[in-house]
């Protein structure tokens, strides 16, 4: 029992080690994926959240206004530059652009798109200054710092 | 010794099965719900809708006239370009209502052409605001009312474009009231309610 055996022992043990080693970086590579997901989710979650604060308050008019659920030009060129600030602080970078249905941009606020980030696309109703309304797509892209 | 290195043989191929097993299992598993993103999406998505239709002008997607059926010698089409999808949806409630008396489902359909032209319309709106991301199903219903001789007065208006073997993400409501409830067929004070829900496919 205790004499050695050279090519089943050296068989066995280089198996075993194989083995182990590929269980190793599969488990890696898993974790690896996890985290990006996580990361990656988290991001879509904050550019959701974004797109739905842009959308119901910052971009909003007022409900004394009676404009209540529209999104004004006005608000896109004076609240949110103040909006970008704050989510810059908290470590949140915010790229969010005005389109219209047949791919006109209208307004565009936000620094470049440096890499890939998570990005939502909604549709809000913008009212002009001579009353008129218009069906747009809000695009927001938010990533961290 | 011919029996020891064969049991350790055995021990090694049990170990790399569990192995395999183990390393299948965390290669499958999807910790992340991706489905999730797809929801709070969707939800996000239907409610934009829902506020699309009820504040925007039909000129934004197609314009719709309406011919009154009036027996007075003379007609004028009317031009419905600054009602909102939804407020046709509520015109179509007043003009095409449905009757049930007891087995009997009667439509008072005063003009079924407005009705088709208020169906075209809102598949346009929805494709053009839900862009073919997801699969969308509309549905306008007014809560039954009980009339006076016991008949139920209802509507229901279903739009929809769903591919095949897809899977429902979320289903967002609004209420509406109907604007002028006298113009009902009806002599009693009514107040109904039209329910118009938005429901988003994968």
């Amino acid at each position: 029992m205790s004499q050695l055996s050279v090519g089943e022992d050296l068989f066995s043990t280089i198996a075993a080690v194989g083995l182990i080693s590929i269980f190793v970086s599969v488990l890696a590579q898993v974790y690896n994926q996890n985290d990006a997901r996580i990361e990656s989710q988290k991001e879509f979650d904050i550019t959701l959240d974004v797109a739905e604060q842009l959308k119901s308050y910052v971009l909003c008019e007022s409900s004394s206004s009676g404009q209540l659920g529209l999104v004004s030009q006005t608000k896109f060129e004076t609240s949110l530059p103040r909006f970008l600030e704050l989510m810059l602080k908290r470590g949140v970078k915010i790229k969010a652009e005005l389109v219209s249905l047949d791919g006109r941009l209208i307004a565009c606020s936000g620094p470049t798109i440096t890499r890939d980030s998570s990005s939502v696309s909604l549709p809000v109703v913008l009212s002009h200054s001579d009353g008129t309304r218009e069906v747009c797509r809000l695009n927001v892209t938010a990533w961290r710092k | 010794m011919r029996e020891s290195g064969t049991g350790q043989i055995i021990d090694v191929l049990c170990l790399a099965m569990l192995i395999a097993f183990g390393s299948s299992l965390l290669v499958t598993a999807h910790p992340v719900n991706l489905e999730e993103h797809a929801q709070s999406y969707s939800s996000s998505l239907a409610r934009s809708c829902l506020l699309s239709l009820q504040k925007v002008p039909v000129n934004e997607f197609e314009p719709v006239t309406y011919r009154p059926p009036l027996n007075v010698g003379w007609y004028s089409e009317l031009n419905l370009k600054n009602k909102t999808p939804a407020q046709l949806i509520l015109e179509d409630v007043l003009i095409n209502p449905e009757i049930k008396a007891g087995e009997t489902l009667a439509t008072v359909a005063s003009n079924i052409e407005f009705h088709d032209k208020v169906q075209i319309l809102l598949k346009k709106c929805l494709s053009e605001l839900v862009r073919g991301v997801f699969g969308y199903r509309l549905i306008a219903r007014m809560e039954p009312v009980t009339l006076s001789s016991g008949a139920e007065l209802g509507f229901e208006l279903t739009v929809e474009n769903i591919p095949r073997e897809s899977k429902r993400l979320c289903s967002e409501s609004v209420s509406l009231t109907l604007p002028n409830s006298d113009r009902l067929p009806l002599g009693e004070p009514l107040d109904p309610i039209v329910i118009i829900t938005l429901e988003l496919w994968s």
